[in-house]
């Protein structure tokens, strides 16, 4: 018998030393494991022999030894606990013999009596919080594994599995011990007779899940994990998401749990291997001792249930006064009510962007849009190289961060946005003692209320994204001015990234914070903090624009700014609403929420005016941030008013019959929220383009490889669009334009021979517009609308009308309406990036793109299109290295604020 | 203070919001497309629609194919089985050159409308159809409105009516076809939104729909679609056919009879109110105004004879007060040796010949088929409604590039100039200093046909 001691820190050896010694049961060996060269220097000092690790210890165990027992610095044995355990171990041949753990602090306490996991390797003591010893489950029994504190190996067993896994946290190891015994036939019991006290310590919580996570990859078959693993990323992210409602926060922790096993994955291969090499039994065998479901899910549940009691008044309690105090306090119903109204206003977007407006589903890969973002081909309308805008880089990035499924990135840009905002005007009021009823009301009205939902009609999806950063980009720099110099440069560093994401999102919108929080600071001039926050913010800002590369370094920002017409017309009611609950709750309210209530209303009146600008100059983009802003001032006025009916105690008398009416404005505007609810699109326009062009997606041969000339209104056409003669149209991709599409860069050669076309067609010099318009690769023309074009292509000799769709529509007669035709006739597919097609050494490719000579060897400009070798089958563009580079130091920038506002935080 | 000074501020700033303008959106534009009638050609590609064509063991048909610059031509017949690809033929003509091109070395299978494309101008088509006994034909139309006029039809006894519907382009089209008379408006029943395939044609027979009347004008209106009519007046012997016209108030016929014809003038008035119809005279020697007047009461034809206006042959030229269309028939009136003893006032048709006018003046003409067909006669007709002598140069159009004649025309004169028989030439291109008017007439057999001039834009 060998008892190994496996220390962390030195200085608990010497109690565990001194228990093991006084074991009934005598080892024939004291050793120490690990800890360095303090850990020798301890053993020295207690007369024990020390070995650098488990694998040393397992490597030079004498034959003669048949047990290990390994316990960790710190615990203290009872006497008996070695004997209990060498005794039941050989008398049930159990391979892996685990003791009864109490807490050291309170012996009667029970910590673990064995424990059962779920799939996914997480454990289940089954003990309540605090639950007492009373021999209730003193009885040996199997389990799936026992704590690490104190277990009994046998020896070819130990030999056979190499020990613990070093790299885990220790509750992880040994459930992998555990494990991998179980997997060669070893049976694992705990023996209660055998106690031993332990220290009780906080748990390393990403540690252990990512140990559970190597665990679960190590032993079971590739079958399991192909569903036990999505299974398990999925239920961590819904605990990070639920989690903070119940006073945890595990989002880092899940993130980094999983990036660990990214880093390990070649030892955790190695480990499988080992692992599974001489199993004795199947999966079965491991799902015997387990739960069904999720042991963290029964947890959160569990806690959550706890949370819901606590805020539930009893039966006996309903009263106008229990009630007031809820509505006072109700963080944890508030959440998760604003949780679900986010939920569920955003439901249908489960199935991607609606194609309306500027508003299209994201293309269909993720690492693709994100190329085009650094310096790839901008598809819209002929393609150019011009920068898309910086929101669809953040988009690309989300959706490969989601295994490139556009869909769920596009409901987890705006439900996170949702969530984001809501809880973010909620922490923002909270700065001026504004509670969580009115604060989270406020964040509702922030993400869907009358500003709000104007950008969802005008399908401002970055801005939308960005919407819900905006609070977060004044809360941070206005929260209370950290001590240290680190947890300092760590929240000018997070004001940097939130800025930074937000201004992904809207550019625009950077300078709105500083600007927010300067009028704040003018308002309340005798607090230092708006100040300091201007500063901060300011810098913030600063640093966000180099994440906006390669954009901001190649966009031109006048045209950017005036691009569009800025002209927003809010409701009449609802803006009398606001005024009304504006005008008492300055009045009504203490001399500091009034100021706060007079700022807000500043803002949205200055947003509304912002954003009405459009016969000045300002187009969209200024709309649309301008409503971001009208947005904010609008949560934080009904936030305040909605705040004062509860303060019973100050707003009293006359002020408290004004405060009423203010409410009632406040209350009209919040209630409009619900007007998202119902469609559930987060105040998104209804599809509209699948309706009208989606049957292209039908049409034999490879629609994909063709274009559409939609004709309509502006307001009918997806995204930007061009006019000819006074007429719009635009040109996009068949059957259905993707997000990337909705932006056209400047007009360029392809634009104008399209443009000449038309004039053309439209001056009748021109009847076979079929033939035409397959030069540009346009199969379709299909009208959105009324439009004067209309006349223009009834007449013509190759353009097959289509039958029974609500708008005019004719495909083309031409031979190939497709976008890159070989020499030979041949059509080439489209692929996402590029196209593809049957190699030809002798043959050219002429592409209907915009003509620039990083399209492939051998480039010729022909007219304004391409023409290309055949020689290698496929085509791509080569992206435009200095923007690739631009965009990775962008993402180096933002990793580093990131990380630096994490380092301060923790140095707070 | 602060309070009042944050409302103030903020109500200001609302009040400037609410007053600043809307951003004025362009006014959309109307395009009229291929709509205007504008039948000229054009120094661009153009495309031609001549919908009474026929082909078969009884007639042929010819397409007259005339261009200034070289040009790519193709041309489309459609077919009229369902789903069948139409029968195509290119070729190329030399610049300045014209040919006549038999529609039965493509198909021949009756009737057979169809359509001409140039890749360049300024070029031009007419269809001229003939058999033992008829000949019939008139230019082509490039133009494609939604509203067509078509005067001069008539339902009485010996005269068989027939309105051509073509729709060359792939849209079905959805037409209503109304009428008047002399007396009003015709219920033409069945005739309202009438579908007509795409790439098809119907043929309406109006004989039988609204019989015994002397004079029909129709007017073709698409709510959907596209069609190209064409009217066919025919009597046992001989048959007639225009195209469809706009309104103008002047109408300008270099051609109006030929020798033992008897014109008529019909004029059609759509408007609201009465028009003062004013018929000038144009002779080799000189001209008359206002030789016939009339008034054209609203939407009821009126058929002014005009054939004992001059002795030999004339032009004419038609003004009025408000727009109308207009048509010249042209009819060869004998006595029927059967009905004499019965009836001795009663005559019947033999030939007959018809023809639109043109609108305008111009100083470059097309005119495409005279000597197209080696078996018939052709005559051009030159009108100079100015008041000065101008001089016309004839330039003979085929396959092989001939010289220029010159002659000259005084002033309110009209001058008829009939072609030899030429090997190799199909038509003729006339330049001029001053706007002039130019038709050529075509005679074989028992046959005669009007065919109206091209104008070349510019």
């Amino acid at each position: 018998m060998v008892v190994a001691i496996v220390a962390s820190d030195p200085q608990e050896l010497a109690v565990t030393i001194a228990a093991v010694r006084q074991q009934v049961y005598e080892p024939a060996m004291l050793l120490v494991v690990g800890a360095d060269s303090e850990g020798r220097h301890a053993a020295d000092a207690a007369g024990a022999a020390w070995v650098s690790s488990i694998g040393n210890l397992i490597a030079g165990l004498d034959p003669r030894v048949t047990h290990v027992w390994l316990i960790h610095g710190g615990t203290v044995p009872r006497p008996d606990a070695l004997g209990s355990l060498v005794h039941e171990s050989e008398r049930v041949e159990a391979g892996i013999a685990g003791s009864k753990l109490l807490s050291a602090e309170h012996p009667d306490r029970l910590i673990s009596v064995g424990m059962a996991t779920d799939v996914f390797d997480a454990p289940y003591t089954g003990l309540d919080e605090g639950e007492i010893d009373a021999g209730q489950y003193d009885v040996l029994r199997d389990v799936a594994a026992v704590g690490g504190a104190s277990v009994l190996v046998r020896r070819d067993l130990v030999r056979g599995l190499r020990g613990p896994d070093p790299l885990m946290a220790p509750g992880a190891a040994a459930i992998d011990l555990c494990q991998r015994a179980r997997l060669r036939g070893g049976r694992v019991v705990v023996v209660p007779t055998s106690e031993v006290l332990v220290p009780e310590r906080p748990r390393e919580g990403w540690r252990e899940e990512a140990g559970q996570i190597r665990s679960m990859l190590k032993v079971y078959s590739l079958l399991t994990l192909v569903w036990a693993v999505p299974l398990r990323f999925l239920i961590g992210l819904l605990e990070a998401i639920v989690a903070p409602f119940v006073g945890r926060w595990t989002l880092f922790g899940w993130i980094r749990a999983w990036f660990w096993n990214l880093f390990h994955l070649p030892s955790t291969i190695s480990g499988r291997r080992n692992a599974r090499q001489h199993r004795a039994v199947g999966d079965t065998e491991l799902f015997r001792f387990q739960l069904r479901g999720s042991a963290s899910m029964r947890r959160l549940s569990g806690e959550l249930g706890e949370v819901l009691r606590d805020r539930l008044p009893g039966d006996d309690r309903i009263s106008l006064t229990e009630i007031g105090r809820e509505l006072r306090q109700p963080a944890f119903i508030v959440g998760a009510l604003a949780l679900a109204f986010s939920l569920v206003s955003v439901r249908t977007l489960w199935r991607g962007f609606p194609a309306v407006g500027y508003s299209l589903p994201l293309p269909a890969s993720g690492p693709d849009l994100v190329g085009a973002y650094a310096g790839a081909w901008n598809p819209g309308g002929f393609g150019s190289v011009e920068p898309l805008p910086p929101f669809l880089g953040l988009a690309g990035v989300v959706q490969t961060a989601l295994f490139g499924n556009g869909a769920v990135a596009s409901w987890a840009l705006i439900v996170g946005a949702f969530i984001a905002g809501t809880w973010g005007t909620t922490r923002l009021l909270r700065t001026w003692q504004v509670e969580a009823v009115a604060g989270a009301a406020a964040g509702l009205v922030l993400m869907a209320g009358p500003a709000a939902r104007a950008i969802a009609a005008d399908t401002g999806l970055g801005t939308l994204v960005a919407l819900g950063v905006l609070p977060w980009a004044l809360r941070v720099p206005l929260a209370r001015w950290p001590a240290t110099r680190w947890a300092q440069i760590g929240r000018v560093a997070a004001a940097g990234w939130v800025a930074a994401l937000m201004a992904l999102g809207a550019p625009l919108l950077v300078m709105a914070p500083p600007a927010a929080l300067i009028l704040l600071a003018l308002i309340t001039p005798r607090e230092p903090g708006p100040w300091r926050a201007v500063a901060v913010s300011l810098a913030g800002s600063a640093l966000a624009i180099p994440v906006l590369m390669p954009w901001v370094s190649t966009v031109d920002l006048a045209a950017y700014v005036a691009a569009g017409e800025a002209f927003w017309e809010p409701g009449l009611l609802l803006a009398a609403a606001l005024g009304i609950a504006l005008l008492f709750s300055v009045i009504t309210a203490p001399r500091r929420l009034a100021q706060i209530a007079g700022w807000g209303g500043v803002i949205a009146a200055a947003g509304g005016l912002l954003a009405r600008t459009g016969d000045l100059g300002p187009g969209r983009e200024v709309q649309l941030a301008a409503m971001a802003i009208a947005s904010l001032g609008v949560a934080v006025v009904v936030g305040v008013s909605l705040e004062l009916i509860s303060q019973v105690r100050i707003v009293t008398g006359w002020r408290r019959l004004l405060a009423g009416i203010g409410f009632v404005g406040a209350a009209a505007v919040a209630v409009s929220v619900v007007l998202v609810l119902l469609p559930g699109r987060a105040g998104l326009p209804a599809d509209q383009l699948d309706d009208a062009i989606g049957f292209t997606g039908a049409a034999d041969g490879d629609p994909h490889s063709s274009r559409i000339l939609l004709v309509g209104s502006e307001d009918e056409l997806p995204g930007e669009s061009r006019s000819v003669l006074g007429a719009p149209y635009r040109v996009v991709s068949a059957p259905i334009p993707a997000l990337w599409e909705a932006w056209l860069p400047e007009p360029r050669s392809s634009d104008a021979a399209l443009d000449s076309v038309l004039v053309e067609l439209i001056g009748g010099e021109s009847f076979r517009a079929g033939a035409d318009l397959a030069a540009f690769g346009i199969r379709w023309v299909i009208f959105l609308g009324d439009s004067p074009l209309e006349s223009v292509f009834v007449g013509q000799l190759d353009l097959v009308p289509l039958e029974g769709l609500a708008t005019p529509a004719f495909v083309s007669e031409a031979e190939v309406p497709v976008r890159a035709v070989a020499s030979d006739g041949t059509a080439w597919t489209r692929t996402s990036t590029g196209y593809a097609g049957t190699a030809d050494a002798n043959a050219r490719v002429r592409l209907a793109e915009s003509a620039n000579s990083r399209w492939g060897s051998n480039w010729e400009q022909v007219d304004w299109a391409n023409e290309v070798d055949a020689a290698d089958g496929s085509i791509e563009f080569a992206a435009i290295g200095s923007r690739r580079s631009q965009a990775f130091l962008a993402a180096a920038i933002f990793a580093a604020l990131v990380a630096l506002s994490w380092w301060g935080r923790r140095r707070r | 203070m602060r309070r009042l000074l944050l409302l103030v501020v903020a109500g200001a700033l609302a009040v400037v919001a609410v007053t600043l303008p809307r951003p004025e959106a362009p006014e959309g534009p109307s395009f009229t497309g291929a709509a205007v009638i504008d039948d000229i050609a054009g120094a661009q590609g153009s495309v031609w629609y001549c919908p009474w064509m026929n082909a078969g063991a009884i007639r042929d048909a010819y397409l007259m194919l005339g261009t200034v610059p070289n040009v790519e031509v193709e041309v489309t017949l459609p077919s009229p089985v369902p789903n069948e690809d139409a029968d195509r033929a290119l070729s190329t003509i030399l610049g300045p050159g014209a040919e006549a091109l038999e529609v039965a070395s493509i198909v021949r299978r009756g009737d057979a409308p169809g359509f001409v494309e140039f890749d360049d101008g300024p070029a031009a088509v007419s269809a001229v159809v003939t058999s033992d006994s008829i000949v019939t034909g008139d230019r082509c139309v490039a133009s494609v409105p939604k509203l067509w006029h078509l005067p001069g039809g008539t339902t009485r006894p010996g005269r068989l009516t027939t309105l051509r519907l073509f729709n060359p382009f792939p849209e079905a089209a959805k037409v209503t076809v109304a009428g008047t008379s002399e007396f009003g408006e015709v219920g033409l029943v069945g005739l309202t939104s009438l579908d007509v395939p795409g790439r098809f044609w119907e043929d309406i027979d109006l004989n039988e729909i609204v019989p015994l009347l002397d004079d029909l004008s129709l007017t073709v209106s698409a709510e959907e679609g596209l069609v190209i009519p064409s009217l066919v007046v025919s009597t046992d012997l001989d048959e007639a056919s225009w195209p469809g016209t706009g309104l103008s108030p002047v109408w300008e016929f270099p051609v109006v009879t030929q020798t033992g014809l008897v014109p008529s003038l019909i004029i059609s008035n759509p408007g609201d109110a009465e028009a003062q119809i004013e018929v000038d005279v144009y002779t080799s020697e000189g001209s008359v105004e206002a030789v016939r007047t009339a008034v054209a009461a609203p939407r009821t034809p009126v058929r002014i004879e005009i054939g004992d206006l001059a002795d030999r042959f004339f032009a004419i030229r038609v003004r009025a007060s408000e727009p109308v269309s207009a048509v010249v028939v042209a009819e060869d009136l004998v006595q029927s040796v059967a009905e004499e003893a019965q009836d001795p006032e009663e005559v019947v048709a033999q030939r007959i010949a018809g023809t639109v006018g043109v609108p305008e003046p111009a100083n470059r003409w097309l005119l495409t088929g005279p000597g197209g067909v080696r078996t018939a006669t052709s005559t051009m007709w030159i009108m100079n409604s100015g008041a000065n002598p101008v001089t016309v140069s004839i330039l003979p159009l085929g396959s092989q590039s001939g010289t220029a004649d010159k002659v000259q025309l005084e002033g309110g004169t009209v001058r008829r100039v009939v072609l030899s028989q030429a090997s190799g030439v199909s038509g003729y291109l006339l330049e001029a200093q001053s706007p002039i008017s130019a038709a050529w007439s075509i005679e074989a057999g028992d046959g005669v046909a009007f065919v109206s001039g091209i104008s070349i834009d510019g």
